[in-house]
């Protein structure tokens, strides 16, 4: 039996098919060959000059910058405020901050974050 | 349908990528909706991802080789199945795409790899619907429209003795059983459930569980009496219910360990008594699966 030729349209899929893959497989595998560290740069800064009152509250955004290769997961953070009252200190996680990305935190404050000293710092991540 | 008619089978091609996109969300809608999978994705290594794409890949191939898709093509069999199994991802990747971006788990400023990850882990199972539904729908068709499935198939087969008739309904058999645990199997591997349950189980438990994975493949293949076996060498000890359910377990668990090693929890493989006693926990819906398979095809 004679084997039937392959048509155009199977010709389309096919090769629009293997771009992609093959797109994938060379970006894996360019990855792989770029050098990365398990000990990761987090750098997380307090915007003060964006926060607003929300009703009885004020809204401060924290913004986290995960500057390493990898992703990691469970980020912990401290929170120390020094202002008019007693020094007080919050903690907040962040399940996954993929590599070189930022992820923003909103946290709620009684008083105006202006008036007072805000440091944020990360405690502990891990690797999935 | 006429040469004439579709000069360069856009239509047909058109009619297996819908059929293809169906099968595709039909199997792997379950696993989209996973957030594990979603931070799996995100959090594995480039080798990882590799590993499970190439494993995928290999599956989807073999399956399509083995069930005869591309059988039109039959000095080219291993070609098209290849080729189908680059189909199959490409398909799967697209799909991929579109309902992770549909329920927002694509942002535009996340970084490529998080992206390339979580679409790559979706494609893998969607792939396997694609590849499964162009198969079995496909020679649904042909046989209703009178078509000869794969007469260069028929004719061979028949010219096979008893032995090679065997050994290629068993090849057939082991290449399903592999295709529906890798499908059920990859729908719970990535959940933490699996370490969960695994860690509460002692020794004993463990056992029973594996013992209650062979009743149900038993119970699936045989008992319930859903499909008749084939048989073309009745004096083989290979061919007994018992071998048969032993083989079908057997595949199951080793599909199991491929995909706890590449996208199970990371605590899965902390300590070898540990990760056997995932491999069975994942067992049995890789069990059920695998008998699935056997039943479906």
């Amino acid at each position: 039996m004679k084997t039937p030729s392959r048509k155009l349209a199977e010709w389309i899929t096919l090769i629009l098919s293997a771009l992609v893959v093959f797109s994938v497989v060379i970006y894996l595998v360019w990855d792989l060959s770029t050098p990365n560290s398990s000990i990761i740069e987090i750098e997380a800064k307090a915007l003060v000059s964006e926060a607003q009152k929300k009703g009885n509250y004020f809204v401060l955004p924290i913004e986290v910058h995960n500057r390493g290769q990898k992703t990691i997961s469970m980020v912990k953070l401290e929170v120390q405020l020094s202002g008019s009252k007693k020094a007080q200190s919050e903690e907040m996680e962040i399940q996954y901050l993929g590599r070189d990305s930022k992820q923003r935190v909103y946290m709620y404050l009684s008083e105006e974050p202006k008036s007072q000293e805000i440091q944020v710092r990360p405690i502990y991540y891990y690797f999935d | 349908m006429a040469e004439s008619a579709d000069p360069y089978g856009f239509k047909e091609e058109g009619r297996d990528l819908l059929r293809g996109l169906a099968g595709g969300i039909l199997f792997g809608m379950p696993i989209l909706y996973t957030m594990e999978v979603w931070h799996h994705g995100m959090s594995y290594d480039s080798s990882h991802l590799l590993g499970t794409l190439v494993l995928t890949f290999f599956l989807n191939v073999i399956f399509s080789f083995f069930a005869g898709v591309r059988k039109k093509y039959s000095s080219e069999s291993l070609i098209g199945s290849l080729e189908d199994g680059l189909t199959s991802l490409g398909i799967g990747f697209l799909l991929s795409i579109v309902i992770l971006w549909l329920i927002g788990r694509l942002h535009p400023l996340e970084d490529l790899k998080a992206t390339v990850g979580k679409v790559l882990l979706e494609a893998c199972i969607i792939s396997v619907g694609v590849t499964f539904t162009n198969f079995k729908f496909k020679s649904s068709s042909n046989a209703r429209n009178g078509e000869n499935k794969s007469p260069n198939r028929d004719e061979s087969f028949r010219q096979m003795s008893s032995e090679e008739k065997q050994l290629k309904v068993d090849l057939d058999d082991l290449v399903v059983t592999f295709a529906g645990a890798f499908v059920f199997a990859f729908n719970v591997a990535p959940t933490e459930e699996i370490v969960l349950i695994a860690s509460s189980m002692n020794s004993m438990s463990i056992l029973i569980l594996l013992g209650a994975e062979l009743f149900f493949c038993y119970l699936l293949l045989y008992a319930a009496g859903f499909k008749e076996h084939e048989v073309y060498e009745k004096d083989s000890i290979f061919q007994s219910s018992f071998a048969e359910t032993m083989m079908t377990v057997a595949s199951a668990l080793l599909v199991s360990s491929a995909l706890l090693a590449l996208i199970g929890e990371s605590s899965a493989s902390s300590n070898s008594l540990t990760f056997i006693s995932c491999v069975v926990t994942l067992g049995l819906p890789a069990t059920v699966g695998g008998a699935a398979g056997r039943l479906i095809i």
